[in-house]
């Protein structure tokens, strides 16, 4: 089981890993023996705690140490969960784009973060060169500071400063940006709007995303959410970035995610480490999960019925015994009431559920597990990567001289480049960087397109030539 | 000796279960009482509930023999067990009715892990998925290969050098042609990965059919170059049709975006025309149908360098577009005689696939 419940967590500067559904199934055994077997040459990094699970083998003859592959026939992370997760990164890169095409208020230079200080309206090329790198390094060293802060706090356990400071940043956006960016979208639409309505849409979205977000919710409200806000954020930089520090800073951010990533003193590594040690999920405030977690219980024995019985046996032993081990098996109705059972009766034929049967059922592979079986496995994506993918093709659609052409181009790179990355996670099985495959694609795209392509299709549609 | 539950295109109509499940795949139930009485057209359902039945210590086994021969006799469940390929929902549904109607023991413990779990259907990779991951990967090839082209392109203007205006023309000549083979030769390499892509989820999921048809891919190979191609071509001249402008106010014609968004149009559905006709001829290794398919899109492309003279240019295109779309009907399978029973919604085999009423 608790290669079930130890899932690999995940961090917000993108990583992209799995999503065990958490089973509490008490009596699984069987189910993770036989994927324990099966799956051991192919979990090898995982769960070091998968093999020391001790629990006993529960009635054997549903362990059947056959070839499981079968069972785990589908590539662990099929064509589905691909498409799971670029439906949510095409969503945030359309708002994105959608506002950065029509709200002029991003595209408008107001000034720069205090993260960058260094201003790139300067007269020479070399200067401004030497001022963007110094804007990347100073935001660079920003990031790894705050990486390495929250790691030194999560290991030294000061759960309500992180949870504090979680709070207050998605305080910070869902109230204070959205106020903005509506604001800034009247403006655009010329709509007029009194403070009062105002008030109460913020709040009713602020308060209603805060809980989605930190506690529970409806799945696709908390998917919505989280892409609105790494819409949100990624707005922010698009803004507040100069040109070349943003694309010098996508640049950077990439090597680092793998850095910190693979490397075995990397801070998100040790994050995720640390949080498999303590068998714990990371904040799902910075997580993208596709699925929702399924706890399954099943009706147990009836405890009473259970005590009577060993007390019965340690009294008499031989007859007595057998006597009261019918009569429990009549009292012990396994929790369904009587109406229950005349309404099944009546259904569905007269059935009986005797404690064997039941313990048959129970020792059966989970149902949660029947029913979630590979394909409906979820996969997580962290929202550091959506916010730096949306930034990449937002910067692309708001400053590129091709235009759509280039959007487009950067679009389609950066779904390959996830999709590449969700295939080497299903290779390799381990928190693997989100980014540094897509962000080198859109790189290299968007300046490809913008300088090569875009001139060849220019001539082309002047002349009305075809290709 | 094949076990019994192995893909069921390999196992249609070819009799009941009664094959010891010793060699059996399906991970439950080490021992059973494998069910004779089943229909022929539901092998694995026996196998597989022959399985699920012995797993279970109480109920005994024996039973859901004796307690399911009456229901899998007289119910030979929805959808008539004869002939047509059936979708794997399709079987998944047939099962779950039948289990339903039963009143055996197990069963209703069982359903659904029988739904869930039942072999061959469940273990294929879902095509839908992978269609459109296909199709992106398609587009993204069809990128490559342009930007490929503007590159060379880019460097011949360099160090060609002049301002000369019918020496541009001609640079952008040659590189429209280099484009086209470009194009070409990265729709073979793409076939290549595909085959290789296919070749390897084959083995991982241990099946012995292809997820997606090699057919189906040469569609989506198509429609992915198509629809980059076309997105390429034409959205930029969308949005500047937005904005404020008057069209052909220095001479030029005023049918500009009109007959820009056909040529769009013709070249989009080419590319799928030409996906699937390329893809037949690579597998059936007819190269005079592939040089034929490079020649048309020279052609076309050729004929674009008449604009603005839209006749000389659109009409020969939808001509050649029509004469591709009719070999790459009779080329994916069609003939008259499907197409007349599509069109009159009688074609049995779509509509069993689908679950209609014919």
């Amino acid at each position: 089981m608790t290669e079930l419940s130890a899932h690999l967590p995940q961090f917000q500067h993108g990583q992209l890993t799995e999503n065990f559904p958490d089973n509490h199934l008490s009596n699984t055994n069987d189910n993770s023996e036989r994927r324990r077997h099966d799956n051991s040459e192919r979990r090898r990094n995982d769960n070091p705690e998968s093999e020391t699970n001790g629990q006993p083998q529960n009635s054997t003859h549903l362990v059947v140490e056959q070839d499981e592959e079968d069972e785990e026939l589908t590539l662990k992370y099929g064509a589905k969960h691909v498409i799971m997760l670029f439906a949510p990164v095409t969503l945030c890169m359309v708002v994105v784009v959608a506002t950065i095409k029509s709200v002029s208020f991003y595209t408008r230079k107001d000034g720069q973060l205090i993260y960058t200080p260094f201003t790139e309206d300067t007269d020479t090329v070399g200067q401004r060169a030497l001022n963007s790198i110094l804007n990347a390094a100073i935001m660079i060293s920003v990031i790894i500071v705050m990486t390495i802060l929250l790691v030194v706090l999560y290991k030294y356990r000061c759960y309500k400063v992180i949870h504090g400071w979680l709070i207050i940043s998605s305080l910070l956006l869902l109230f204070f940006f959205s106020f903005i960016y509506l604001g800034e979208v009247f403006k655009t639409y010329n709509v007029a709007m009194d403070y009062i309505t105002l008030a109460l849409m913020i709040w009713n979205f602020g308060v209603v995303g805060m809980i989605c977000i930190h506690w529970k919710g409806p799945l696709r409200l908390q998917q919505a959410y989280l892409i609105m806000i790494s819409a949100l954020m990624a707005l922010v930089f698009i803004k507040y970035l100069p040109e070349w520090t943003a694309w010098l800073i996508l640049a950077v951010i990439s090597v680092y995610d793998l850095v910190a990533v693979l490397c075995p003193k990397g801070p998100l590594r040790m994050l995720v480490e640390t949080a498999q040690e303590r068998n714990e999920t990371l904040f799902p405030a910075l997580i993208y999960s596709s699925t929702m977690i399924w706890l399954v219980n099943m009706a147990e024995e009836d405890p009473e019925a259970q005590r009577k019985a060993s007390k019965s046996s340690t009294y008499d032993k031989q007859a007595a015994a057998n006597q009261t081990q019918n009569e429990d098996a009549d009292m012990d109705d396994g929790g369904f009431d009587p109406e229950w059972e005349q309404q099944r009766d009546s259904r569905i034929g007269p059935l009986e559920s005797t404690p064997e049967s039941r313990a048959a059922v129970q020792a059966l592979p989970s149902n949660s597990q029947a029913s979630e079986d590979p394909e409906e496995r979820g996969v997580k994506l962290g929202l550091g990567d959506f916010i730096f993918y949306s930034v990449l093709v937002g910067k692309a659609s708001a400053t590129a001289s091709g235009d759509w052409n280039t959007t487009l181009a950067c679009f389609v790179a950066i779904l390959i480049g996830l999709c590449l990355t969700l295939l080497l996670l299903a290779i390799f099985k381990k928190a693997l960087p989100a980014l540094p495959i897509s962000i080198t694609f859109g790189l290299v795209f968007y300046f490809a397109t913008d300088n090569l392509v875009q001139p060849f299709m220019d001539q082309l549609a002047f002349h009305q030539f075809y290709i | 000796p094949t076990s019994p539950c192995q893909p069921w295109s390999h196992h249609w109509g070819s009799g009941g279960g009664s094959q010891s499940p010793a060699s059996d795949p399906l991970p439950w139930g080490a021992r059973t009482q494998p069910l004779t009485r089943f229909p022929a057209w539901a092998p694995e359902l026996s196998c597989s509930l022959s399985q699920c039945a012995g797993g279970g210590d109480s109920p005994a086994p024996a039973e859901p023999a004796g307690g399911r021969s009456p229901g899998s006799g007289s119910s030979p469940a929805a959808g008539g067990g004869s002939g047509g390929l059936w979708t794997g929902r399709g079987r998944v549904q047939v099962w779950a009715k039948l289990l339903r109607h039963d009143r055996g023991r197990v069963h209703w413990v069982h359903l659904h892990r029988l739904r869930a779990g039942a072999g061959p259907v469940r273990r294929r990779i879902a095509a839908e998925p992978l269609r459109l991951l296909f199709l992106i990967a398609g587009g993204f090839f069809w990128l490559v290969s342009l930007l490929l082209s503007s590159l060379v392109w880019f460097i011949a203007v360099q160090i060609g050098g002049s301002n000369n205006a019918s020496v541009k023309k001609n640079l952008l000549i040659f590189g429209v042609v280099l484009s086209v083979l470009l194009q070409e030769v990265f729709r073979f390499a793409y076939y290549k990965l595909l085959k290789k892509a296919n070749k390897g989820l084959m083995t991982i999921s241990q099946e012995e059919t292809m997820p997606i048809s090699v057919r189906q891919l040469s569609y989506v190979s198509g429609l992915g170059f198509g629809i980059m191609s076309g997105v390429f071509s034409l959205v930029n001249i969308l949005t500047d049709s937005l904005g404020p402008g008057t069209v052909g106010i220095y001479g030029d014609s005023p049918q500009y975006f009109l007959s820009s968004a056909f040529m769009t149009l013709a070249i989009v559905l080419l590319h799928i025309f030409w996906g699937i006709v390329f893809f037949d001829a690579c597998e059936k290794k007819k190269w005079w149908a592939l040089a034929l398919v490079i020649l048309s899109h020279l052609l076309v492309s050729g004929l674009t360098f008449l604009n603005p003279q839209y006749e000389g240019n659109l009409v020969p295109s939808y001509v050649i577009m029509m004469l591709m779309g009719t070999w790459a009907f009779f080329t994916a399978g069609g003939s008259l005689r499907n197409l007349k029973l599509c069109l009159m919604c009688r074609d049995k085999d779509f509509l069993l696939a689908n679950q209609r009423p014919r």
